[in-house]
């Protein structure tokens, strides 16, 4: 009897995407303390920035980011704790699951938990800075999409790494957050425009950064977790 | 009046620019020295 | 012989220093503009070519080192981000002094700038990271990886001034700069380059031993197996 052939790589991403979504929403414990966190951060924010509303509504952009930026880093941090109890990263392993699989599954997920927490603090963010999105939620979705997987394919490699390290907690977002910085930039530049209109149509300078950020990082990603995981 | 056009002359220089020169110099020297004394520090030591 | 070398580069390096400094503090003419501040140049321009030279360099060597793992070239990229780091932030100092009476300002956001301070809070954490991992072997494979998206920064840094308009003056070839300044400059880069490899050597030496004692068990352990 011929064995059966181990699934192509993308099929094996799904299979894993899924079951990393299954894990969040049967638990919820990790979606819900992220945002919380996200929410009581946007709360900081404006009543650390002051009660100018129109500087709040200026600041909307890189408030939403940051809040995003603070809870990725619980976010990354967490997605391979699970793993690392009951050594399930090796019981994946030794499936035949491609580790480069493993690796689009994890950003995948974290990318999408990130979208998530993105969504939960917008309406959040229209009543207490008093924006909305001029330019049109359609916009607003992509720029957030974009920025959370320019998050996550990096953040995922080095939660990888980070998760076996000393100092874990410290290392993480000291090796992300000046990587993210063009990332960062450009997201909440990009929302600051929906919010406030483009008159000067400088959106599209700030999403071909995002976008090449992404292509750049993916790519990276892709071709280096294995060697992270590998033994 | 060719007192006035002589002054103008000389405006395109930046004035008082040597305390910047040797401040930049100083930093220079004294980075490289303290480097050198770490990496001297540092060395690595045979065992007797 | 290795530490004869490095005694005698060490004293070329002072030397060579001393010159270059004569040059551009005593020979060089002042700029039209810019006037005597524009020799911080022969000091800046040097650090900062150095710092990009390391990063390039240590990117090579993570590469090398995932295609084939020696603890020499794990070792030979660790001294080029140390030293890379050293070169890049005292550089950015001697930047920021210099942009003082010229831009008359201390700091700015200009993409090359920008993209400098990442660089050099990416390479503290490349050398953070080494620090908290203690396996020998993982630590040369993740701070490969980490090396490689880093080095990513390097060309922007590089291409920052031609890609966007930028406060940092774009690169100028011999061909418009005073020829006395071209010397002037000359010498520094040389002068810098000897005190890098004087540098780079002392850190690969370093690295390497501590590679050397973390591979040998201690000495109680020699002892028993004996």
């Amino acid at each position: 009897m011929r064995p059966s052939a181990p699934p192509g790589l993308l099929s094996t991403a799904w299979i894993l995407v899924r079951k990393d979504l299954l894990l969040e929403w049967r638990s919820r414990a990790r979606a819900n303390a992220l945002v919380f966190f996200a929410l009581a951060s946007v709360l900081l924010f404006s009543f650390a920035l002051g009660p100018d509303t129109t500087f709040l509504r200026h600041a909307a952009g890189g408030t939403l980011w940051l809040a995003i930026l603070l809870a990725s880093v619980l976010a990354l941090g967490e997605s391979f704790r699970v793993e690392q109890e009951n050594a399930a990263l090796d019981g994946l392993r030794l499936a035949p699951a491609d580790a480069r699989a493993l690796f689009l599954a994890k950003a995948l997920a974290n990318a999408v938990l990130l979208v998530l927490v993105g969504a939960v603090i917008l309406p959040v963010l229209f009543a207490l800075a008093s924006v909305d999105a001029v330019l049109g939620l359609g916009r607003l979705a992509g720029v957030l999409v974009l920025g959370c997987l320019a998050i996550a394919a990096p953040g995922t490699v080095y939660a990888a790494i980070a998760s076996h390290a000393r100092s874990r907690d410290v290392l993480l977002p000291l090796l992300l957050f000046p990587l993210l910085i063009p990332a960062v930039v450009a997201a909440a530049k990009a929302t600051s425009l929906v919010f406030e209109g483009d008159p000067m149509l400088q959106s599209g300078s700030w999403l071909g950064l995002l976008g090449a950020f992404n292509l750049v990082y993916w790519s990276l990603g892709f071709a280096l977790f294995p060697r992270v995981v590998e033994d | 009046m060719s007192v006035h056009l002589f002054l103008a002359a000389e405006v395109g220089r930046i004035q008082g620019g040597w305390s910047f020169v040797w401040a930049a110099y100083g930093v220079t020297w004294a980075a490289l020295s303290l480097y050198a004394l770490s990496l001297w520090l540092r060395r690595p030591k045979k065992e007797s | 012989m290795l530490k004869k070398a490095l005694i005698a580069l060490t004293l070329l390096a002072i030397g060579l220093v001393v010159w270059a400094a004569w040059l551009g503090l005593a020979w060089a003419p002042p700029d039209r503009e810019m006037g005597d501040v524009q020799r911080i140049m022969y000091v800046h321009v040097p650090a900062m070519e150095m710092s990009l030279l390391a990063m390039t360099l240590n990117f090579i060597c993570c590469v090398a080192y995932l295609f084939r793992p020696r603890w020499s070239t794990d070792s030979l990229a660790e001294a080029f981000a140390e030293v890379g780091l050293f070169f890049g932030t005292y550089g950015l100092v001697l930047g920021s002094i210099w942009g003082k009476p010229t831009w008359n300002t201390y700091w700015t956001w200009d993409p090359r700038l920008t993209a400098m301070a990442i660089g050099l809070v990416s390479y503290a954490g490349y050398l953070a990271l080494r620090r908290f991992v203690d396996d020998a072997e993982r630590r040369a494979v993740w701070s490969a990886v980490v090396g490689i998206i880093i080095a990513v920064d390097v060309p922007i840094i590089y291409l920052s001034v031609r890609w966007w308009r930028s406060l940092h003056q774009v690169q100028s070839s011999p061909a418009t700069v005073d020829p006395a300044m071209v010397h002037a400059l000359r010498w520094n880069f040389v002068a810098f380059f000897v005190v890098f490899i004087v540098f780079v050597m002392a850190r690969y030496a370093i690295a390497r031993a501590r590679r050397e004692q973390e591979m040998t068990p201690p000495p109680l352990v020699l002892e028993a197996a004996r």
